[in-house]
């Protein structure tokens, strides 16, 4: 301090030199400070990042409820009730042992599997056409993660990654089906950056709650019908937008349509159809055959 | 200003001069955070800590400050502390953070911390100027959590998120939904404020 004291008599803040001195210095000592925070508490956000995103997959299954789970309640579930699996979006196959990447066992496979980021993996891919691109992301990855849940009682739930943009930000979620691949089990946002109170509202449970309350995506023949905004009379289909949010309402809806159609996790979808049908042939194919035996 | 004691430094923001009761700073704040005690408290910390440490450091360096960049100077250390707090609480309280979402970064362009550093802070010693924004942050406080109290009292029937007056299909309380929109934020500060000025009779202005 008596150093600076001294120097003081000499040292003209007013003038043009003092003033850049002293700017600078203090956005230096700024800049330092900010930085090394934010790069000593990265790892620690990272896994709340991580967390809150598996968090978010249990929500969507409409089974849990958020003051229930905890870092480890999570981690438990998601090791003996969720299977990660990665699919081609294109074919519907799933390619998840290409991602195995020499692993033998169980737990190492389910790393491997999860530590695909398909967002980083889009970004290297070709610009989507913007007819086709209804939901805003501008680029797809050819391959995603798909989540089965297997309840408790035995009921299978599938849980989707989607994003698309709203009005300023890209939300990202989880929307997911029931056993039938018709009625919608819930749905999740865990990152977006819409207005707080409007299109924010997207967290609202309240809101979240229409989308458990024996919502269908689409009917019987696999058109999609679920809608936010649009006109939509049959209870089943509807879902009431945010008031004052119609640009993220829509958002929702049509990245709903982007993901669940074609584009999306269609061919999946109609793959894991086209199986149940056919098991389902078998069974009563089976059924009718034994019963004159019987 | 200098004569001032300690203890008057930190008591007096809270009832006598209170900056959102008397200068009416910072509304825009209160009304966002305050549906639920814990957001309140948080954003308390948050608020306590950033009038504190950027009155401090403002005043510590008041003498090297160039008067024609004073408001960006005092701006840049009070974003620096806000990214600061940020970063903190996405660390260690993540669900907190992602609810008070950009209300935390908010606290920059927060009346009261500004307000604080340009009156105060550029004029006296660091110790009192650190005080100064320990008191009026918690004034701040004070307000907050008597907004948040009510607010989520009657607009949830729970304190902290633990049942007080139970609502639901087997409780009694029917929830006040106009408690958890902003206005009951208003009338509960107006209130405050009345109620203030009844034992504070010189805080009332002139018409």
């Amino acid at each position: 301090m008596d150093n600076n004291e001294t120097n003081k008599m000499a040292f003209d803040k007013d003038s043009p030199v003092g003033t850049f001195i002293v700017a600078g210095a203090v956005c230096l000592v700024c800049a330092l400070l900010v930085s090394a925070t934010a790069v000593f508490l990265k790892p620690r956000q990272d896994a709340n990042v991580l967390n809150d995103r598996k968090m978010n997959i249990l929500l969507a299954t409409g089974d849990f409820k958020k003051e229930d789970l905890n870092t480890t309640s999570i981690n438990e579930i998601f090791k003996s009730q969720i299977e990660d699996r990665i699919i081609d979006l294109a074919t519907g196959d799933d390619v998840s042992e290409e991602y195995w990447d020499g692993a033998e066992s169980k737990s190492e496979r389910r790393e491997k599997i999860a530590a695909y980021d398909q967002f980083k993996a889009s970004l290297t891919e070709k610009k989507l056409p913007k007819k086709v691109d209804i939901a805003g992301i501008k680029k797809k990855e050819k391959h995603s993660h798909v989540y089965l849940y297997t309840s408790r009682s035995g009921e299978k739930k599938y849980i989707f990654p989607i994003r698309g943009y709203g009005l300023w930000s890209t939300l990202k979620g989880f929307i997911a089906l029931k056993e039938d691949l018709r009625s919608i089990a819930g749905l999740t946002y865990y990152e977006h950056k819409e207005t707080p109170g409007l299109g924010g509202e997207v967290d609202n449970p309240n809101w979240k709650a229409q989308w458990t309350e024996g919502k269908c995506l689409c009917d019987e023949n696999g058109n999609i019908r679920i809608s936010v905004v649009t006109k939509q009379a049959d209870p089943q289909y509807k879902v009431d937008a945010l008031s004052g949010a119609t640009i993220t309402s829509r958002g929702v809806e049509n990245m709903i349509a982007f993901w669940m159609g074609q584009e999306g996790f269609g061919p999946y979808i109609e793959k894991l159809r086209a199986a149940k049908a056919k098991e389902a042939n078998k069974k009563s194919a089976s059924e009718s055959g034994e019963q004159p035996n019987g | 200003m200098a004569k001032n004691s300690a203890g008057e430094l930190i008591v007096g923001p809270i009832f006598k001069n209170n900056p959102i009761a008397l200068q009416i700073l910072g509304i825009c704040s209160a009304l966002a955070v305050t549906t639920r005690m814990d957001k309140a408290v948080t954003m308390c910390i948050a608020v306590i800590f950033v009038t504190a440490m950027a009155n401090a450091s403002v005043a510590l360096i008041r003498e090297y400050i160039p008067s024609k960049i004073r408001i960006i100077v005092q701006m840049t250390i009070i974003a620096s502390l806000v990214i600061l707090v940020d970063q903190f609480l996405k660390a260690f309280s993540y669900n907190l953070s992602k609810e008070l979402s950009v209300f935390v970064g908010l606290i920059i362009t927060n009346c009261i911390v500004m307000g604080r550093a340009e009156g105060f802070a550029m004029h006296n010693t660091t110790w009192d100027s650190f005080l100064d924004g320990l008191g009026n942050g918690i004034g701040y406080s004070v307000i907050l959590i008597v907004v948040a109290f009510f607010r989520e009292l009657f607009g949830s029937g729970t304190l902290f998120g633990a049942t007080i007056l139970p609502t639901g299909p087997d409780g009694w309380y029917t929830p006040n939904g106009m408690m958890v929109l902003s206005p009951s934020a208003f009338f509960i500060i107006g209130i405050f404020i009345w109620v203030l000025r009844t034992f504070h009779r010189e805080q009332i202005e002139e018409a």
